[in-house]
Order: structure tokens, then C-alpha cells, then sequence
């Protein structure tokens, strides 16, 4: 962290998503939906005192879930099951490469507000939630049970992308918890291994790339000497109708990759462009994709 | 198009260099961080194949910059359009005669001038053409025509003039042309001092050296008697010195006085003299044709003095003998009954003389005279005083003065003075104390008395002489009260404003015109007689 939350943008980011996830709520997939003991029902059988099935009586069970009734009927050893009551969580990976912060800051702020929108819509869904920051390694951000307004504000300056730690050094998500990846996916690498990794024993993946509307549809700029934001490498480019349609179909090409990667690992790949997020007073494609639901 | 500051282009050759050395040296990518450059580096593949021609990647902006700063320099060069309206070409042709002489070739150095100038880009380009033809007696302005108009024009100009007045015609047109506007010269002889013609002046000469024979003389003089003087002088220019066949006949009639071979000096010049019997009729003088045919032909009215009718009213019976004893040897008093033309008295009109006479000698006694020798002083170029000489004269002077414009003075005394109305009879006032003086038994008083004859004579209505000089101005007298001078031409007729009763005329063409008067008409000729144009051989051609 450094001192961006001098940044009011992102700060804006960070507020103005707050207030906007606080009228939706989280979805959570019902059938594989796991935790701690929590104040949600579960998929699996538990403590709660919802009914859930009947199975034979193995020893060990607890006597008190015998049914006595069912015994009496027909002398079989019956123990009643009850629902489990789980906590969901939502592990949100924002990624914090210096590229979400190009070409203009609007991106970073998107993808604040991005991030403190789901954090609300988790608490109205009374969903706990880890906010993980892939910067220099990935770590959590250190107040993310806090409200979002009071978050310190991430800081895009990392050099590297996130697909290497998510390979080799992954987070300590919480096991059949909802997991969400916020980033750019501006990487050079192959999706699949990647997000079954990420996919590995989560209730729901959610990949949401956030891109500037100028990433989306570049306009011709002439003859231009491009740096990549991260690595500083240049090319000179003649940025014409030409070299823009090659790079719409260089960036449908990635899309498809990334969206057939998702389709295989059963996760749901969105992407949305950071200068919607400040003109709507909606989040339509989180609407849409069934992360959020409004309250 | 033209420019005014034609130099302010250079400042392209300065410009243009530097803004490709920005775009291509200094700012031809402009820095540009995005995300990342993975799928940019998609759109930079080579193709696998080469392109048969590679695509302009100049940005428009150069494009705009390009046609900024070249707009910018055109304008500093002061563009001038030429548009069809506001373009002329002034076209300066010289129409003497040489112009017309021909070649071998059977056209003449006008025709080839004419083709010349159809070749020339500005004919076919100007719309405009304003045509100046320098007449040897001053530029006149056809106006402004079409292309094929002008040529039109051109073609139907009549090569005849005694002369030109090119030098004078191009200072004309360079006092009253736009700065744009093109002088086009067209003639057949070089520039009297080339370079110092002006940049926008071409001068296209289309003559050629010919050889030419030439009547370069030709006069009729009264002698006494009614016979008279012929003169005839020939010239070969070029070609040697052979002998000219002269032929020289009556009009009408047709009978040869004269058919032979006139043998020429070294300097291929010939002189023939003849003396014509009395009422020798018109004559026709000829020589060979050859290319220039204007100078071939002569023609020579008999030309007589004119008699003139006077009176002499004097009371002094020995002055009356002097002044008709003056006017008989002049021999060109009239006979008969007729309004008196000269009036020779010595009283003094109570009214003005005007219609009395055409002119009138009035002598005025001096008031306490005294006998001067000299010195005096004399306006000799009046043709009253031409041949008059007053040296060792002396002469009564008085006190008294005298009326109009002094001729004579002694100090400030006038002994001859001139009074000349408008439209009115001249009065020549002299000092004399009668026949006694000295200025009667001097050359100076029949002399005065011849000039005072003819200037009667010349107040006759008609031409001054009947043999006149093509370009050389003759004087003409009409009839009392009558406005305008009317004139039958060679090919029509011309009147003319006479407001004095006098004018001054130069005709254009050559061969017979008639004067017509109240109740008859005065024949006279012109005659082509310049020998500077004869000489073809300083036709040239060339381009200045």
C-alpha cells in the first residue's frame, strides 16, 4: 500500500462502489454451497433444525436423531438428518498489476469500485469475505471485513502478472467458498490450468475482466510508440483502422480462449468496461451474470 | 498564374524539408503506455506476403500541415490568377509598309508575324488582347478582342504606313498596362536598343533582308510659263546597280513620255530630270514590280500656284506703283472680276476686315519718326518672314504701336505686326512713311509680298499642294462658314472638324482623293515616298 488513498478517484472508486453493492446482494450457489457453521443452510446435513432426510442408523450416530417413531413402525434403526447451516465466503482476488491502472486511472477506480461492490453485496447476503490484492505476492487486504469506504486503497504498481502467484503461490481460499478474480487478464498465458486451479473445490468462480473502453475499441492514433505498462517494452506501431481491427480480433480471440477455459471448469466469465461503471447507477453485468441479485 | 514575389517560394523548398524531417526523424511515434502489449503485438505480424505496394502512413495531420504551410507560402508569393476577364495581352503591330513586302515564299513578313504570334502561349491563353497599331504618325487603339477576333483584326490590317512608331506606341502601353499584363511587338525589324526592353515585352521580329527597287523622289514644280519641272529619283536597295526600267505616262491616256532603262550610280541611285510642257496633264510614274509594290508607283497632278485676286487701295500714288509692281512680279495675280483675296491699303479699317479679303497689308504712317538702321529683331520661322531679310535695311520707326502679335522690332517698336482671328481675314500691319522707304527698293519687299501671295493663296479652299506625301501632313482651307472638311478617299469618305476653317491632314492611304467644296472638288494625290521603308534590307528576324 502506499499513499494512494490521497487518490480520490480510487477513493471515489471505493465509496461509490460500496453504496452500489449495498442495494444487491450476493448470490450463492445452493448446490454446492459449503462452510463453517454458519447462519445459512448447506447443501449437506447438519445441525440446524430443518429437516433434510432419513438414513440408516450407523453406529457412532448420535442416539438423539434416532427416530424412534420409524422404529416402532417397523423395527428399523432410522436416524433423521437436519440441514446443515454453513457461513459462505467470498474470496475476491483484485488484481493489482500496474496495468489496471492504464491507460487512464478510471480503470483502477472501476475495479475499486468493483471490488467494494461485491464486498457489500457479501455482507447483505451476510457472506463473509476475503479480499485478496495480487501485487507483489498475493495477501489479503488487511481490513477487508471492514466496511469498503473505510478500505486503504489498493495500489496498481506491481510489475508482475497475477497468473504465476495464482500457479504457484495461491491464496488460502476458503473451501467451497465463492470466488470471484477481478482483473484485465492481459496476460500471456493459458487459461485453462490456471482457472481449474482457481475453480478447485470453490462453490462458484466468477472471472470479470475490466477493461477501458479505449482497451475495448481503440481508435487510430497514428504512428505511435506503444510501452507496455508493466514491462516497459516498446513497439512502434502505425495505429490505423487497420491495426485497430487486427487488435478487436486479437482481443475477441483472447475473450473466446478465456470464456471456453470458464466453460470447461463450469465458472462464469463476464467483462465489463470501467467508464459504464460511472455513468449507470446500475451494476447490469454483474446483474446479468447472476453474481449479484438486487435486494 | 503569375507571382508578384516570386521568391517567397523558396521559402517552400525551406519548409517542406523540415516538416517531413519532423515527422520522419524527430516526432514520428508518439509515446503511447497501454496495459499491455499482448494483443498489439497481434496486429504488428508481417504479412506473409509482401504487399505489391505499401499504403501511405503518413498521418493526416502532416497532410493538413503540408497544405497549411504551402498555402501559407503561395499567398506570401502573391499568386496572380489570370482569369479571362482581368488578363490582357497588348499587342503592338507595326503596320508600315515593309510589313507588307513579300517573300519567295509568297507571304509577307505581316502574315508570318500573324502565325508567329498564333504559336506564341499567351495568344492561345490570353482572352484579352488589346490591339495597338504603331502608325508612323502615333499608336491607334483597335481595342481589345478575342483570340480569334484579334487574329481576324490582324489579318485585315492594311500594311501601308510610311513608317512606325514602335518605341513611341510600346512607352504608351507600358504607362497604361496592369503589372501582369503581356506586351506582345510584332514587326519586322530589331529593337532601336535591345536591352533595354523591358522583362515583360516580347519583340518578334518576322522580316526578311529583300532586295527592292524604290521611287524615293518624285516632284512637279511650276517653271515660268506654265511649264514645269519633273523630277524623278530611283533606288535599288540590295541586288546591285543594273538598270531600273522607268516608265512615266499621262492620265488619262495612257501615252508614255518617258520608257526606258534609267542607269544608277554605285550607290544604286538614279536621277531623272524632264521638263513638262504646259498643261501637261496628271502622270503616272512606274517602275518594275518587285516585293514591295507600294514603291513602284507615282502619281502627279499638276500643281501650278495659285493665282490670287488683290487690290491695291493706297492714297499714295508712288507707294500704289510699289505695291503693284510687287504683286505683278509674283506673277500670280488673278484676272478678272472677282472678290478681292488680298487687300493692300493704308487706311485703317473702322470695323474689323473679316470677309473683305482673305488677307489684307495695312500701311501705318510712324508718329514722330526716326531713321533706324537695325538692329531687329524678327520672328523669321513665320512663313510670312521665310526668305525675308532686313540686314542693312533702315527704317523709319514712330512712337506710335501696333495692334496683334509683333513680326519686326526695332528695341520696342513694332514695324510689323499680325493680327489673326480664329475664323477671321489676317491683317499685317507695316510701318512705312511711303514709297520713299528703303525697305521698297530691297530683296526683303518682294519677298514679303510672295509670302503675303501664297498665304492668300493658301486661304483658297482646298489642299495647300496636290502632290502630298503619304504620313506627312498637308493643310486644307474649307469654304467660308462651312464647319467640316469633306474628303473622297480611295475606298470612301472622310469628314473631318474644321472649327478655323483650317485644319491640318495627313491621309492615311495612298492614290487619289478629291476635296469637295461648295461647288467643285480639288483633286490631289499621295504618294508613297519613304525611302527608309523601301530599304528591305533592314527586315530581320528575331526574338527580343
Amino acid at each position: 500500500m502506499n499513499d494512494s488513498t490521497s487518490s480520490p478517484t480510487i477513493r471515489d472508486g471505493l465509496v461509490r462502489g460500496r453504496n452500489l453493492g449495498l442495494r444487491y446482494r450476493l448470490v450463492l450457489p445452493q448446490a454446492s454451497l459449503r462452510g463453517r457453521s454458519g447462519a445459512r443452510l448447506g447443501t449437506a446435513a447438519g445441525a440446524s433444525l430443518d429437516f433434510h432426510d432419513y438414513r440408516d442408523y450407523h453406529p457412532g450416530d448420535d442416539l438423539r436423531h434416532l427416530d424412534w417413531s420409524v422404529y416402532a413402525r417397523s423395527d428399523r434403526e432410522v436416524v433423521k438428518l437436519f440441514r446443515e447451516e454453513v457461513a459462505p465466503h467470498l474470496d475476491l482476488l483484485l488484481d493489482c498489476s500496474r496495468s489496471m491502472a492504464e491507460p487512464a486511472e478510471v480503470k483502477a477506480s472501476a475495479a475499486a469500485l468493483l471490488t467494494a461492490a461485491c464486498a457489500a453485496a457479501a455482507g447483505q447476503a451476510q457472506c463473509s469475505r476475503t479480499i485478496w490484492q495480487a501485487a507483489e505476492r498475493i495477501a489479503a487486504l488487511p481490513n477487508s471485513a471492514d466496511d469498503p469506504a473505510a478500505w486503504q486503497s489498493p495500489d496498481f504498481a506491481t510489475t508482475h502478472s497475477p497468473d504465476r502467484l495464482l500457479q504457484h503461490s495461491p491464496p488460502a481460499w476458503r473451501p467451497h467458498g465463492v470466488r470471484v478474480v477481478i482483473s484485465d487478464l492481459l496476460w500471456d498465458c493459458d487459461p485453462r490450468p490456471l482457472l481449474s486451479r482457481l475453480a478447485d473445490r470453490a462453490a462458484s468462480l466468477t472471472i470479470i475482466q475490466l477493461l477501458s473502453a479505449w482497451e475495448e475499441n481503440p481508435t487510430p492514433q497514428g504512428a505511435s510508440r506503444l510501452e507496455d505498462a508493466e514491462t516497459g517494452e516498446v513497439i512502434d506501431l502505425v495505429v490505423n483502422p487497420a491495426a485497430c481491427d487486427s487488435y478487436r480480433a486479437a482481443l475477441q480471440r483472447h475473450r473466446e480462449s478465456w470464456l471456453n477455459a470458464c466453460r470447461a471448469c463450469g465458472a462464469t466469465f463476464v467483462t465489463v468496461t470501467a467508464e459504464d461503471f460511472f455513468r449507470s447507477e446500475r451494476l447490469s453485468a454483474l446483474e446479468n451474470c447472476g453474481l449479484l441479485e438486487v435486494l | 498564374m503569375s507571382f508578384l514575389y516570386p521568391l517567397a517560394l523558396s521559402g517552400l523548398a525551406l519548409l517542406l524539408p523540415g516538416l517531413v524531417a519532423i515527422y520522419f526523424l524527430r516526432a514520428r511515434y508518439r509515446r503511447r503506455t497501454v496495459s499491455s502489449l499482448l494483443l498489439w503485438r497481434q496486429a504488428t505480424q508481417p504479412h506473409l506476403s509482401g504487399l505489391r505496394r505499401e499504403k501511405l502512413r503518413l498521418p493526416w495531420l502532416f497532410l493538413l500541415e503540408l497544405l497549411i504551410i504551402s498555402s501559407l507560402v503561395i499567398a506570401a508569393a502573391g499568386p496572380r490568377f489570370k482569369r479571362q476577364d482581368s488578363s490582357t495581352l497588348w499587342l503592338v503591330f507595326d503596320p508600315s509598309a515593309s510589313m507588307g513586302a513579300v517573300a519567295a515564299d509568297g507571304r509577307s513578313a505581316a502574315e508570318r508575324a500573324i502565325r508567329q504570334a498564333r504559336q506564341q502561349g499567351s495568344f492561345r491563353t490570353r482572352t484579352r488582347i488589346r490591339i495597338l497599331l504603331a502608325r508612323a504618325a502615333g499608336a491607334e487603339n483597335l481595342g481589345a478582342f478575342t483570340a480569334d477576333q484579334a487574329l481576324k483584326q490582324l489579318s485585315a490590317i492594311d500594311c501601308s504606313e510610311p513608317g512606325d512608331s514602335l518605341e513611341a506606341t510600346l512607352g504608351l502601353v507600358l504607362s497604361m498596362r496592369d503589372p501582369a499584363d503581356e506586351i506582345l511587338i510584332l514587326t519586322d525589324r530589331a529593337p532601336a536598343v535591345p536591352d533595354q526592353l523591358p522583362p515583360s515585352v516580347r519583340w518578334l521580329a518576322s522580316g526578311q533582308p529583300l532586295p527592292n527597287r524604290a521611287i524615293t523622289l518624285a516632284e512637279r514644280t511650276a517653271l515660268a510659263d506654265g511649264r514645269e519641272n519633273l523630277l524623278i529619283e530611283v533606288r535599288r536597295f540590295g541586288a546591285g546597280t543594273a538598270p531600273v526600267r522607268l516608265t512615266i505616262s499621262t492620265v488619262p491616256g495612257g501615252s508614255a513620255i518617258y520608257d526606258a532603262l534609267l542607269a544608277l550610280n554605285e550607290e544604286g541611285r538614279g536621277l531623272l530630270r524632264l521638263e513638262l510642257p504646259a498643261a501637261t496633264p496628271e502622270l503616272q510614274v512606274e517602275i518594275e514590280d518587285d516585293a514591295l509594290a507600294l514603291d513602284n508607283l507615282v502619281l502627279l497632278l499638276p500643281d501650278l500656284p495659285r493665282r490670287v485676286a488683290a487690290r491695291v487701295e493706297l492714297r499714295d500714288p508712288a507707294l500704289q506703283q510699289v505695291a503693284l509692281r510687287a504683286l505683278a512680279a509674283t506673277g500670280r495675280l488673278a484676272s478678272g472680276e472677282q472678290a478681292a483675296e488680298l487687300l493692300l491699303t493704308d487706311q485703317l479699317p473702322a470695323q474689323p476686315l473679316a470677309g473683305a479679303a482673305h488677307w489684307s497689308l495695312i500701311f501705318v504712317q510712324p508718329a514722330e519718326s526716326q531713321l533706324r538702321c537695325g538692329p531687329w529683331l524678327s520672328e523669321a520661322t513665320h512663313p510670312l518672314l521665310e526668305g525675308v531679310s532686313f540686314a542693312g535695311l533702315t527704317w523709319p520707326v514712330g512712337t506710335n504701336s501696333l495692334p496683334g502679335r509683333a513680326l519686326l522690332l526695332s528695341d520696342d517698336r513694332p514695324l510689323l505686326s499680325l493680327v489673326e482671328p480664329p475664323r477671321g481675314a489676317p491683317v499685317l500691319y507695316l510701318v512705312s512713311r511711303g514709297a520713299q522707304d528703303a525697305l521698297f527698293r530691297s530683296p526683303a519687299w518682294p519677298a514679303l509680298v510672295w509670302n503675303l501671295v501664297q498665304a492668300a493663296a493658301e486661304r483658297q479652299p482646298g489642299p495647300d499642294r496636290r502632290n502630298l506625301t503619304a504620313g506627312k501632313a498637308a493643310r486644307f482651307s474649307v469654304d467660308s462658314r462651312a464647319a467640316q472638311a469633306v474628303f473622297m478617299t480611295p475606298d470612301g469618305r472622310v469628314e473631318l472638324p474644321a472649327p478655323t476653317g483650317r485644319i491640318e491632314w495627313a491621309p492615311p492611304q495612298t492614290g487619289r482623293y478629291r476635296m469637295l467644296l461648295n461647288n467643285r472638288e480639288e483633286p490631289f494625290v499621295v504618294n508613297f515616298i519613304a525611302p527608309r521603308e523601301s530599304d528591305l534590307q533592314q527586315s530581320q528576324t528575331g526574338e527580343w
